[in-house]
């Protein structure tokens, strides 16, 4: 039975190489959204999967049957095709991994362990300036909790061990790299290489790999806009050197005042580097004086950051029924509004809207019962995630677009915008344009009437004193803020007399006047 | 065992009777008002202050500790002491870590940890105490500092403001200055991240704000897994929102101790009258 397995046979290795590939091909871009360090570049899942990509295509290529022979291939093929730095370090991995299994050609529990001290060692070499937090942590702890473990253990219950010592160093990555803990992730590299020590463990195991495949908005947000600072280096350049007598140490001092995050690995006569850089000219120049010069990938992180940071973004766009509101919208942080007068947008309009604005998600906000169709039919008709929180008033959108942080998930936005609905009272003061009945009072043609809760509850002769009882009938003993925007109707000369009608009678509140600029209502008021 | 003294700015609030009971040195803050250099202690009355503060032509300026008054307890302490851990607000906001690491030289043989926290106010407060108590429960100054860093960790100062025109006017504002030039009149809320002042929400009202710190509290407490909390409330003249604040902290949490102090004065002048702030350190 596979359990009750000690050695690994070639088989048995080649199967858990690939499986490694499988699972982190499927896992990249849950990887990618949490790579952070050094750059924000989100490329570190990719990067890996494409780098263990090679040695299976190299396994596929050379029929190989020894574990000494097959390891070496593994660390050979990693090295010609790794990508970004985390690649390098794991290709310097291997490297130290299949040079340790040379000699015994044999791969059971305790010459995995003594490989994989030596695998360590050497990725920790490979690195100018190694940084802790990262996968280099893992690895390390790892390598340490090897030494402790007996050379009889069942090979299942190693790997298992093995992996439950990497997945609690890699939760510790935030303690060690601040930039981590403020954005609030793990480190991506290390993840990568969990994944691989998972898929390690499950071919033991004789099972599949559990693939943790989340999309990115089911996953805790990762705060990119701490990581929002320009790179220190523009460039990320990767290139063979090839040369009879090429040295990786020659050249790897050659390079060091060029850039850092500098990994430099040889394979016979070829020395593949990777380098982050402001100088690309300057590093192939440099290069090319050892030997001849092969670029592999050249990448402007720069550009990279600033995608990933618009992508992570929430996009916010409003609806608003007048210039003031507009302008309070803007400031409160929506990135788009839709400002309409006489006519309600068209579902057109709104689409526009949230296609121009960034973000893999927008949230809109209808800020009228009439509007709120055409904005789920918005949400329905753009390819883009379109969530529609259901504000009724602009009052609601106003209360729920404070409330939005940014820091938040989308999930966790939504329900905070959600509550915040009910924290706020909307009212508002017009002027009949027929006479009705409701089941208090009739109104004539030309009245005053207050509307609170869509219903009409005053009528009044004159506009102040229709604001002043629809004031009195909305605001409770608990409420502290009045906020009165004024319409498009209402002249500025008419309101000194208004304003003095109702501050005398609230003395207890806040009361804000703000221009609205709305054209039905001469007043719309928000109570909190 | 080596004696530790704990040492910590004004700005923690820790009520001046408090730290003389215990043996805490609170080191006094400056402002400068009407042409006199005002030091925070004991005999600083709060109510003129504020009082004057409300009819204020100019507004008063603001001042990190005299070194003369940081040396003074640094050579009184030697005296008494083994070591010192002097908890400080953050570099980022004064001169005072400067200030200190200046003096320690003098002292060259005799063992003064500079700690900055961070932060401010109750935060600053709630961190010393848990240092002073682990003092004199025997720990040593570097068990002492790693919780430090801990404590640092589960505690957070959020303030509500009137307006953020007053701490404009200090320059310390940093990407708070996001919340500012807004028609809206809100309650604008900020936080300390890394000793930089930092926006933290908007409400519409002081209630909002209120709900607001509780959700973050409730928040904090499931992100710990943890029940108990320790807390501060200070305000600037603003004893009812004071009593509010504290009641509904005791209402919806199991609070070991709330400490409801009023601010101290120069993060009164700082912050403007009416503004309230909450620290909470997350226990267990």
């Amino acid at each position: 039975m596979i359990k009750e397995q000690k050695e690994i046979s070639p088989r048995l290795f080649k199967d858990m190489v690939a499986a490694a590939y499988t699972v982190l091909d499927a896992e990249k871009e849950y990887i990618n959204s949490m790579n952070i360090f050094p750059v924000p570049d989100g490329d570190t899942g990719t990067n890996m999967s494409l780098t263990m990509k090679a040695a299976v295509e190299g396994m596929n290529r050379n029929p190989c049957s020894t574990i000494s022979g097959l390891s070496g291939l593994v660390a050979d093929q990693c090295l010609l095709g790794a990508r970004g730095n985390s690649g390098m370090i794991l290709a310097n991995f291997f490297k130290g991994f299949a040079q340790s299994l040379k000699l015994t050609d044999k791969l059971d529990v305790s010459s995995f362990s003594e490989s994989f001290i030596e695998g360590t060692k050497r990725a920790y070499q490979s690195v100018r300036n190694p940084v802790e937090g990262t996968i280099l942590t893992v690895m390390n702890a790892v390598a340490q909790k090897v030494k402790e473990l007996s050379s009889d253990e069942r090979l299942s219950t190693f790997l298992k061990k093995i992996m439950e010592t990497a997945d609690h160093a890699q939760r510790q990555t935030p303690e060690l790299l601040p930039q981590l803990k403020r954005a609030g992730v793990v480190d991506a590299g290390g993840q990568g290489f969990l994944s691989i020590l998972k898929a390690f463990l499950s071919v033991a195991d004789g099972k599949k790999a559990e693939v943790f495949k989340k999309d990115r908005s089911s996953l805790p947000p990762v705060d990119y806009s701490t990581c929002s600072d320009r790179p220190h280096y523009r460039f990320s350049q990767e290139f063979f050197i090839e040369g009879d007598s090429v040295s990786a140490e020659k050249i790897g001092s050659s390079l060091a005042s060029l850039g850092d995050s500098l990994v430099v690995s040889q394979v016979e006569n070829r020395v593949r580097v990777h380098i982050h850089t402001d100088f690309p000219e300057q590093v192939k120049r440099e290069s090319a004086s050892f030997g001849k010069f092969t670029l592999v990938a050249k990448d402007d992180m720069l550009a990279q950051q600033k995608a990933l940071l618009a992508q992570s973004k929430i996009g916010l766009v409003a609806v608003s029924p007048g210039k003031g509101f507009s302008q309070i919208f803007s400031e409160s942080g929506a990135d788009a509004v839709v400002t309409f007068t006489r006519s309600k947008p068209s579902v057109e309009e709104l689409i526009k809207a949230c296609a121009g604005v960034d973000g893999r998600v927008v949230i809109l906000f209808p800020n009228d019962s009439d509007i709120l169709p055409s904005a789920l039919q918005t949400s329905r008709l753009l390819p883009k995630e379109v969530k529609v929180l259901p504000t009724k008033t602009v009052q609601e959108g106003i209360a729920a677009l404070l409330s939005f942080d940014p820091q938040n998930s989308l999930s966790a936005n939504l329900r905070l915008m959600e509550e915040s609905l009910s924290q706020i009272k909307s009212g508002a003061v017009a002027r009949a344009v027929r006479p009705c009945e409701t089941p208090d009072f009739t109104v004539g043609r030309n009245d005053y009437i207050g509307i609170y809760d869509g219903q009409i509850r005053v009528r009044a002769g004159d506009l102040g004193s229709a604001l002043l009882d629809l004031l009195n009938k909305i605001i409770g003993p608990e409420d502290e803020a009045v906020l009165i925007y004024r319409g498009k109707g209402v002249r500025e000369d008419k309101m000194a007399k208004i304003r003095s009608l109702i501050e005398s009678h609230f003395r207890e509140r806040e009361i804000h006047w703000y221009y609205g600029g709305q054209l039905h209502y001469h007043f719309i008021v928000g109570i909190a | 065992m080596s004696k530790i003294k704990i040492m910590v700015d004004s700005i923690s609030t820790i009520p001046w009777e408090t730290a003389k009971d215990l043996g805490i040195e609170l080191v006094p803050y400056y402002v400068n008002f009407e042409g006199e250099s005002i030091r925070e202690d004991p005999s600083f009355d709060l109510k003129v202050f504020y009082k004057k503060l409300r009819q204020a032509k100019d507004w008063p300026g603001t001042c990190h500790p005299a070194p003369q008054d940081i040396e003074e307890r640094f050579r009184r302490l030697s005296q008494e002491a083994d070591e010192i851990i002097y908890l400080m607000i953050p570099s980022q906001l004064t001169e005072t870590y400067n200030i200190a690491h200046q003096l320690r030289e003098k002292f060259k043989g005799f063992r003064i940890e500079l700690c900055d926290v961070g932060s401010v106010l109750g935060k600053l407060g709630l961190v010393a105490l848990e240092a002073y108590r682990l003092a004199e429960a025997g720990k040593t100054v570097d068990e002492i500092l790693e919780q430090i860093y801990s404590f640092s960790k589960r505690s957070r100062v959020f303030i509500t403001l009137e307006t953020l025109k007053y701490l404009a006017k200090t320059g310390r504002i940093g990407k708070a200055v996001a919340l500012m030039g807004t028609t809206l009149s809100i309650k604008p809320i900020v936080t300390t991240q890394e000793g930089v002042i930092v926006p933290a929400g908007k409400t519409l009202t002081h209630n909002q704000a209120i709900n607001w710190v509780l959700k973050k509290i409730k928040s904090d407490l499931e992100r710990f897994n943890a029940r108990k909390i320790k807390c501060f409330v200070n305000d600037v003249d603003n004893r009812k929102i004071s009593d509010l604040v504290k009641a509904r902290l005791e209402e919806n949490f199991q609070c070991e101790e709330v400490w409801q102090v009023e601010m101290s004065p120069l993060i009164a002048t700082a912050t403007g009258p009416g503004t309230w702030a909450v620290s909470y350190l997350i226990t267990e």
